[in-house]
């Protein structure tokens, strides 16, 4: 058998997720070996959180240089739109323009960055 | 009249383009990428590696950029609460740091990239880790190998809360 510190066999393979398992509890290592993998409903949680953000982060990869782009693009519409807005009230409805220029200030605010 | 269509237009628009937004900036993470991968060129997305040599790896990476000096950065996307790493994180990127070098054959720089992202209305963070060298991951291997043969004793978990939600709770009280 052999001992940290020996040279390492031929058939020495292990991955990543495996070895990066070490890093969180060696036990744990141990008894899923010895009683296969066991998850409790938070864990299950977790994972089932993980896999969905891995997705959206594998669909979103083409997106980020649009995503950037797009925000800006938005907030210029919606200035645009707002000024026209302003322009037809001629400063009546002042509760509605109230409202609006919250509105607009909320997605104004909803950036990424 | 015109005026109520104008308003409803308006309204629709402006909540059309701040769903349009949500779903593309927040959900893709864009803006909150590193600086270095901003201008970086995505190469590889969710995609395995396997290293063979004297310890054989496979690892299946999230995404590998290449940045302006022409070498690989890799980045890892993590759900969790805390917007923080952990050293599973730095073992994890050094092994496929192993892997993606060994199988492209391109250089992979010494660090790399976790991406936090929180459970709905929390922020999606980045953070920078330096990676581990060939020889601590083998050593890492090794000791891996030693325990699962029962020739050395297990430690216990980094960080109590990890066994909060551990199923062997039991298990590892009463051994």
């Amino acid at each position: 058998m052999k001992m940290p510190g020996n040279q390492p066999s031929a058939d020495l393979h292990v991955s990543a997720s495996e070895l990066a398992q070490m890093g969180v509890c060696e036990r744990l290592v141990v008894f899923e070996k010895c009683y296969g993998k066991r998850r409790t409903q938070a864990r299950q949680r977790a994972i089932r959180r993980g896999l969905h953000a891995h997705q959206r982060f594998y669909r979103g990869r083409h997106l980020d240089a649009f995503a950037y782009r797009h925000s800006v693009i938005a907030t210029r519409i919606a200035s645009v739109l707002y000024g026209w807005l302003r322009r037809a009230m001629r400063g009546t409805l002042w509760s509605i323009r109230w409202c609006i220029a919250l509105w607009a200030k909320a997605v104004g605010g909803s950036d990424g960055t | 009249m015109a005026l109520d269509v104008a308003i409803i237009t308006f309204i629709g628009v402006n909540a059309g383009l701040w769903l349009l937004r949500r779903r593309y900036s927040v959900r893709t993470v864009g803006p909150v990428l590193p600086p270095e991968l901003r201008i970086a060129r995505l190469i590889y997305a969710e995609r395995m590696f396997r290293s063979i040599g004297p310890m054989s790896i496979s690892a299946k990476v999230d995404r590998v950029y290449r940045n302006a000096a022409g070498e690989f950065v890799l980045l890892e996307l993590k759900t969790r609460r805390a917007s923080r790493t952990y050293l599973s994180d730095v073992i994890e990127l050094s092994a496929q740091r192993i892997a993606v070098m060994a199988q492209t054959k391109e250089p992979v720089v010494w660090h790399a990239y976790v991406l936090t992202d929180g459970p709905e209305g929390c922020r999606t963070a980045w953070h920078r880790v330096k990676l581990m060298r060939l020889g601590d991951l083998l050593a890492l291997a090794l000791r891996r190998k030693a325990l699962l043969a029962g020739e050395i004793d297990a430690r216990w978990a980094r960080s109590p809360g990890m066994c909060r939600t551990c199923g062997f709770q039991r298990e590892c009280r009463s051994s």
